[in-house]
């Protein structure tokens, strides 16, 4: 048993020291800095810093809650009821978050743009007067977070929603609670954790937002991320760009602390049981409900990924060509190399090699903590392993590739920034769904004389597998669409499909950028499918 | 509740059922990193040190055409291994370079442009050097008069127009301040951009010191969006967005290359432009001088010039390398704007922070 604790021990130390060498590299230099106080003392009474500061905190708000306003009709039926396909769109429901920034952004323009199709839509069915125009401003850059996370929110919230035990539920409106009551004392109490932690981490992805903000609020809006990379990339000030990097990272250790404070010991879920089949005789309602959302969601969500899908099947990539595979047959041809440095197959090798190695550390290391950890609360170890999600990447990989960069292969170095990058995620998944496991049923089960393995695959893994598989989906989403890494530590050596995107529109050949995406977005959803499968029990009949 | 406080960090780690484990793994911890660290060093045992190698810094859009050609000449010719190595922009590239100063790991940087000569000299990071053909390159290209960066090619930074949705284009920095391209234009944020910085110094240049940030100020108002990175401004150009984008004075050589299209077209402003000069440098205290000067001496034959057209879709800086068909659709040119580097090197942060300034407004 002690073996077994130094051993955890011993993990832990290496996944802090691999998190916080680097950055504590970074900020230790800014120690030296002579006169780091004044500057500091400088930059906070700035106009700039408050206005950042303002509009960050603000947007984020804003993009967190309307994420999860939005997500939590979807969530009530993904988590009460099963209905045909649900498997399906579980997995698609991961493909925007994976997907390049510049991805989105394009995709949005040619949907929500002056000229897209949303406008060509609303000048058809009402006037040439009725215009959407608000993507270039405030509500654009909101559009496109809540566009970005909506899917990751209602996933999450679904399935912790489907974690509920319906006995909970049925008892409630057995002892005469009416519905409303019911969703208002039990349900929302029991999925609150997890809107919270949704919350923080819709909040801090749009508070560290950069592309879709540059872009789509044109000279107004900055985040802090864009501050840094100003300093560091274009100004050079690197210690300026530490500075304001260890800022942020003070700002949002302080909302990471408040989000701990709403973390509480979780309650004994049960199995997921059998959920009832959404059909119209019994739920007329709720079938209905379940039409309108998803249209809706599929409407305005989804359609700036088809329209990226649409064109890369169009001639030279443009709305009005007639059909042809052409864009895909040049991937594989001499000018994908040219352009992007890597043979088609040796690119989407290196993302499936790299993702999954990420998606497999990542996922057992959390796996090992959030077990480890099942029956303590939420504490500063929790809070520690949370935190790089709220530190400048630009940091990490700076102090990353200062203190190692010259000493490790780089496809290592890179495992190392997607570990980073990853972990805060897949651990928290994981870390919920381990404080919401009945441990009482392990105890049982080794009192009743079974072996360790045997309750492994009899009892835990059926309980803890949706857990582990999304966590493992994300992981490898998370490292799919990283490019800041790629470009910062892999010293050209080593090429993803996202770097490969942003290299073929770099070199013109755009059309083939938009196939490329499209093939990405096949092949991580074929993955995904497969990772999700129900590889363990015996599927149980559906009808 | 001190779990629950993370300020109480310390206090977590010293409470005694931790402290038994602190004593477990502190010997588990030797035993086990120096296992990390022979696995480390066995990973990257292919570090191994050549006789005859020569390491390249470049950004990491330099054509890999450019790059193989080079390392294929070099190894069938002289027995030399080329190292390239890329950074993701020219910045971190030359914090790099600033880091190595003691002990240099390149021998020669390609992809410097003349914004970084100044900052380059101050930090004195190349030697002088000059390579057989440097009397073929026009005077005015020459920014170094100690040949420490030598240029290689050189294009223009200018706007281009899509022809079939707009069909009066703008002839000067004027008429593009014109109501009737309100929102039509796309330009790139000088401050995470190259294109767009070169844009803000063509605008001091053409209006002077007193007058740019007056000209940044009317224009304002015409722009749809200030793109992070020339990718994101070109694709929503080719989206249709917008029919104005700020490219280079080659974008229309790729379409007509690669899309059988005229359709996109060069705009130069005033028959005037800035160029954007890239240059090459031997690194000072380069391990392989001897050999470094010859990969000088080789980007500057009109055998390399002559392939930089229609790779790197830049100008070849020697006069008598030729020009392939495609170029003609290429911006013509009849002045340059650049402005002094030194005058660029000791301004250009007063000029980003003014134009930041105006922007804000």
């Amino acid at each position: 048993m002690m073996k077994k604790r130094a051993t955890i021990g011993f993990l832990y130390f290496l996944v802090f020291l691999s998190f916080y060498l680097p950055v504590l590299y970074v900020f230790y230099q800014l120690v030296l800095m002579e006169d780091l106080f004044l500057k500091l003392a400088q930059f906070i009474r700035s106009g700039v810093f408050w206005k950042t500061l303002s509009f960050s905190l603000s947007q984020a708000g804003i993009s967190a809650a309307l994420s999860i306003l939005l997500s939590l009709p979807g969530a009530y039926f993904w988590g009460r009821f099963n209905f045909r396909g649900k498997q399906f769109s579980r997995s698609l429901l991961v493909l925007p978050f994976m997907m390049p920034g510049i991805v989105i952004v394009l995709g949005m323009v040619v949907f929500y743009g002056k000229n897209g199709l949303f406008n060509q839509l609303l000048s058809a069915l009402f006037s040439e007067k009725i215009r959407f125009t608000g993507l270039y401003s405030y509500w654009g850059i909101v559009l496109a977070h809540v566009i970005y996370n909506l899917p990751l929110c209602l996933r999450m919230l679904g399935e912790s929603w489907e974690r509920i035990d319906p006995k909970l539920r049925e008892a409630s409106i057995n002892l005469g609670a009416g519905p409303f009551f019911t969703g208002w004392r039990l349900t929302l109490p029991l999925i609150l954790p997890t809107i919270v932690y949704l919350f923080l981490v819709v909040f801090v992805y749009s508070f560290l937002s950069f592309t879709v903000v540059l872009v789509f609020g044109g000279y107004l809006y900055k985040t802090f991320e864009v501050l840094i990379y100003i300093e560091y990339n274009s100004k050079l000030r690197f210690e300026e760009a530490s500075m304001i990097a260890g800022l942020q990272t003070l700002i949002l250790l302080f909302i990471f602390w408040l989000q701990s404070l709403f973390q509480r010991k979780g309650y004994a879920a049960k199995p997921a049981a059998n959920l009832p089949r959404l059909c119209f005789h019994k739920n007329p309602l709720q079938t209905v409900g379940f039409y309108i959302y998803h249209i809706i969601i599929l409407l305005f969500l989804a359609t700036p990924f088809l329209t990226v899908i649409q064109r890369s099947f169009l001639e030279g990539g443009t709305f009005g060509n007639h059909l042809s595979l052409e864009n895909y047959q040049l991937l594989f041809g001499e000018g994908f190399r040219f352009s992007v440095g890597a043979s088609f197959g040796k690119v989407v090798l290196t993302s499936c090699f790299l993702s999954t190695a990420v998606a497999l550390v990542t996922t057992i290391v959390a796996y090992v903590f959030a077990k480890d950890r099942q029956s303590k609360p939420w504490g500063i170890t929790d809070l520690l392993l949370q935190l790089p999600l709220g530190i400048s990447f630009m940091s990490f990989g700076f102090g990353l590739g200062s203190l190692a960069g010259d000493l490790l292969p780089a496809w290592l170095l890179l495992m190392w920034a997607h570990f980073y990058l990853a972990f805060p995620l897949v651990y928290s998944i994981m870390r919920t769904a381990w404080r919401d496991f009945d441990y009482s049923m392990i105890e049982s089960s080794y009192l009743l004389g079974a072996s360790p393995r045997h309750t492994l695959l009899a009892i835990e893994a059926p309980l803890i597998r949706k857990a582990v598989q999304t966590a493992f989906i994300y992981g490898m989403a998370i490292s799919l669409s990283d490019l800041g890494a790629v470009l910062l530590l892999g010293r050209g050596e080593v090429i993803t499909i996202s770097v490969a995107i942003y290299r073929l529109i770099g070199h013109y050949r755009f059309a083939q950028g938009t196939a490329l995406a499209t093939i990405f977005m096949g092949i991580a959803f074929l993955a995904f499918l497969a990772v999700e499968k129900d590889w363990i029990t015996k599927r149980e009949d559906s009808h | 509740m001190i779990l629950k406080n993370p300020f109480y960090l310390g206090f977590y780690f010293l409470n005694s059922k931790e402290w038994t484990v602190i004593t477990m793994f502190s010997q588990c911890i030797r035993r086990r990193l120096f296992c990390f660290f022979i696995l480390i060093s066995l990973l990257s045992g292919c570090h191994s040190t050549r006789e005859r190698t020569l390491t390249v810094y470049t950004y990491s859009s330099f054509p890999v055409k450019l790059i193989e050609t080079v390392k294929e000449k070099f190894k069938k010719d002289y027995q030399i291994t080329v190292d390239f190595k890329s950074f993701s922009d020219t910045g971190p590239l030359f914090n790099q370079l600033i880091r190595e100063r003691k002990k240099p790991v390149a021998d020669v940087v390609i992809g410097l442009d003349n914004n970084y000569f100044f900052k380059a000299e101050e930090a004195g990071l190349f030697q002088s050097y000059q390579p057989q053909g440097l009397d073929k390159v026009p005077k005015e290209l020459i920014f170094d008069s100690q040949y420490r960066l030598v240029p290689f090619d050189y294009g223009y930074v200018v706007f281009n127009y899509d022809r079939e949705k707009l069909k009066n284009p703008p002839a000067s920095f004027s008429d593009l301040l014109k109501p009737e391209y309100q929102g039509k234009i796309i330009i790139m944020n000088p401050l995470t951009s190259s294109p767009g910085q070169i844009f803000l110094l063509t605008t001091v240049a053409f209006f002077g010191e007193d007058g740019y940030l007056d000209y940044w100020r009317k224009l304002k108002s015409n722009l749809l969006t200030i793109a992070p990175g020339w990718e994101e401004g070109y694709g929503m150009y080719t989206s249709g967005e917008a029919p104005i984008v700020l490219s280079y004075g080659t974008s229309p050589v790729y379409h007509l290359l690669y899309d059988n299209t005229e359709r996109y077209q060069p705009l130069v402003l005033n028959n005037t432009a800035y160029a954007q000069i890239e240059a090459a440098g031997i690194v000072k205290g380069a391990p392989h001088l001897k050999e470094a000067k010859m990969l000088m001496d080789y980007i500057l034959s009109t055998e390399f010039q002559e392939l930089i057209p229609e790779t790197q879709f830049m100008y070849p800086v020697r006069s008598d390398a030729a020009l392939p068909e495609s170029f003609r659709v290429a911006a013509k040119v009849d002045r340059l704007l650049n402005l002094p580097p030194e005058q660029v090197s000791k301004k250009l942060d007063k000029w980003l922070a003014d134009w930041e300034n105006v922007i804000n407004e």
